[in-house]
């Protein structure tokens, strides 16, 4: 990121590499429809690169793009305010192709919808955590207490244990 | 998470070469250079120091001419105390030895003669140190201070046998520097 805030386009390509398919699933994970998760990732980047100019290394970067496309997550909670979406909205057919076979697509729906029927906090921080982030990261990221996400972790597994009918 | 896997979409390419494109219009124009600025501070606190050094040699020279006897006193002292201490050991020595050994005499009187020596060469060393501040102060262009310096050195020590001109001191002792 230093190298692009110098001018560097291609240091800028490199890093976008490595990060564009976690991000793009984080989201996807959230909304699993194309128009927006498209909508968000294209978001969450050109805020990347309009703040590149001020960027100055204080977290991992990794960290400080979660941290945008939170943001980002959270201005479309508050305009859709679609907390608890209905499982209907979740397009079947966007996990089709992650999926082999109708066993697999089945899996996959149920835990999509068992997903969809989490708060967004909880849902977030388990996502997050499904990322590779710590409890300290996720509590930067969400700019929350690291007791608050180790709550939010807890009611969240619980939950969709429950929503799927597996043993704790 | 549980038994399931979730689903790892990719990136569409549409949105990458559109984000790629954005982020190649939106490059940061190189910047020039920008120390730090704590590299600032340390360049202030740099030239101050330097300045104070230089400082400190003006003042020095300045006091010279009336520090110059100050200075040559504690030397003299130092060389009185050691006379001082070996005549008297010399002499402490010469009361028993010369009842038991004829020669103790003449071994006295070489402790006394390596005492004078050595006062000598602490004086010598002394002027020595003195005419290499009068050497400094003419090569600062101080020549006139140096001279009346020089002058006032003469008067106080009529033993130390110094040249006529303070040119031809500095070429006798200093070899010319």
């Amino acid at each position: 990121m230093m190298a692009y805030q110098n001018g560097d386009a291609a240091a800028f390509e490199l890093l976008y590499r490595r990060h564009k398919d976690g991000l793009f699933a984080f989201l996807f994970w959230h909304y699993p429809r194309a128009a927006v998760v498209e909508e968000l990732a294209q978001d969450t980047w050109m805020a990347v690169i309009d703040a590149a100019r001020r960027y100055q290394p204080r977290a991992r970067f990794r960290t400080w793009l979660y941290q945008i496309a939170h943001n980002k997550l959270v201005d479309h909670w508050r305009r859709q305010d679609n907390r608890h979406a209905p499982l209907d909205t979740v397009t079947k057919t966007a996990c089709a192709e992650a999926a082999d076979s109708i066993e697999q697509q089945r899996n996959v729906d149920t835990l999509m919808a068992a997903l969809a029927g989490l708060p967004q906090e909880q849902k977030n921080a388990l996502l997050l955590q499904e990322q590779g982030f710590s409890h300290a990261d996720i509590a930067e990221i969400t700019r929350v207490g690291m007791e608050t996400i180790k709550s939010r972790l807890r009611y969240a597994r619980k939950q969709l244990r429950e929503h799927l009918g597996e043993e704790p | 998470m549980t038994k399931a896997k979730l689903p790892f979409p990719l990136s569409p390419t549409e949105l990458d070469d559109k984000i790629l494109a954005y982020a190649q219009r939106k490059v940061p124009a190189r910047r020039a250079y920008r120390p730090p600025l704590w590299l600032s501070g340390l360049a202030t606190a740099s030239i101050i120091g330097v300045a104070v050094l230089l400082a400190i040699p003006e003042q020095s020279e300045i006091l010279a001419p009336t520090a110059l006897p100050e200075l040559a006193a504690p030397a003299k002292a130092k060389t009185r105390r050691i006379l001082q201490t070996q005549r008297e050991e010399a002499m402490t020595v010469s009361a028993d030895a010369l009842s038991v050994f004829p020669a103790a005499e003449n071994v006295m009187e070489s402790d006394t003669t390596s005492a004078k020596m050595l006062a000598a060469q602490l004086a010598s060393e002394d002027l020595r140190q003195q005419l290499e501040q009068l050497s400094t102060l003419v090569s600062n262009g101080k020549t006139e201070q140096a001279e009346t310096a020089y002058d006032e050195l003469k008067r106080r020590c009529k033993n130390c046998a110094l040249a006529a001109t303070l040119e031809q001191a500095l070429a006798d002792y200093l070899g010319g520097n």
